[in-house]
């Protein structure tokens, strides 16, 4: 939590925002990056197409997922080796 | 593909990525499970710059290697526009037979594949621990949440939440 206000603080002077304006710009982010996170996942699910997803995201957070997925499952694999 | 006793795996070249990410989140001593950390002069320069408290560990021997460059290499790392570092660590690669590379770059890691050179990153170093014994499953667990909170890493949220996942199911801690 001080660690936030600390941020906080920061982002306010820096950018010469309000405290409610950086909050809310904050909330914008997070909230896309989780719709972002919800899409992504139902595309590596299977639930919907990639061309959905490309819609949804761009292609380049589509292909993002895709590698790292790829490299993980490979790491996965690597590491969990009998 | 000849396959790799990854058990008895000596050279180890590394890209800036695993050396910075796994000294933030204090799990550095895991490379000294390998018998040599090769590290690329462009590399070194970058985690000199990035995190100079790395070199500081005594325990962990790190090698500074130059890299006589190959024209073929050359033009593939281009080709996916490769900082000078990957450039250096994937050269490496193919001076050092069956060594294994260590970056957390994805176009890094693709361009291994193509070249026949194995890849793995950060995430690889933390779970291979618990079969390695350096860590518990709950260690590594511990870690991996860490990785967001502490860490340059940039991993999405639910992969990271798959792995753990993954993790409790192979360790039958659900």
């Amino acid at each position: 939590m001080e660690n936030i206000m600390t941020n906080l603080e920061t982002l306010v002077r820096e950018t010469h925002k309000s405290e409610t304006e950086v909050m809310a710009l904050a909330l914008q982010t997070e909230l896309r990056q989780l719709t972002r996170e919800l899409i992504l996942g139902r595309y590596l699910r299977g639930e919907i197409s990639r061309g959905e997803a490309i819609e949804a995201v761009g292609i380049d957070w589509v292909e993002l997922a895709e590698k790292q997925r790829d490299a993980v499952m490979e790491d996965l694999a690597w590491a969990m080796k009998k | 593909m000849e396959k790799t006793d990854y058990t008895t795996i000596q050279n180890v070249i590394l890209d800036a990525g695993p050396i910075i990410h796994l000294e933030e989140i204090d799990s550095l001593y895991l490379l000294t499970d390998f018998e040599r950390l090769i590290i690329p002069d462009a590399v070194w320069r970058e985690v000199e710059y990035h995190s100079p408290s790395v070199f500081k560990y005594r325990d962990i021997n790190f090698e500074k290697a130059n890299v006589v460059f190959d024209e073929d290499i050359l033009s593939v790392c281009k080709l996916f526009c490769l900082d000078t570092g990957e450039l250096e660590a994937i050269t490496l690669c193919s001076q050092y037979p069956d060594s294994i590379l260590l970056t957390d770059d994805a176009s890094a890691r693709l361009v291994a594949k193509t070249l026949g050179i194995r890849a793995h990153g950060t995430i690889g170093i933390l779970l291979r621990a618990i079969r390695r014994k350096q860590f518990t499953p709950h260690e590594t667990m511990r870690k991996l949440k860490e990785i967001p909170l502490k860490s340059t890493l940039f991993i999405r949220r639910s992969l990271l939440h798959e792995i753990i996942e993954e993790v409790k199911r192979e360790y039958g801690l659900i």
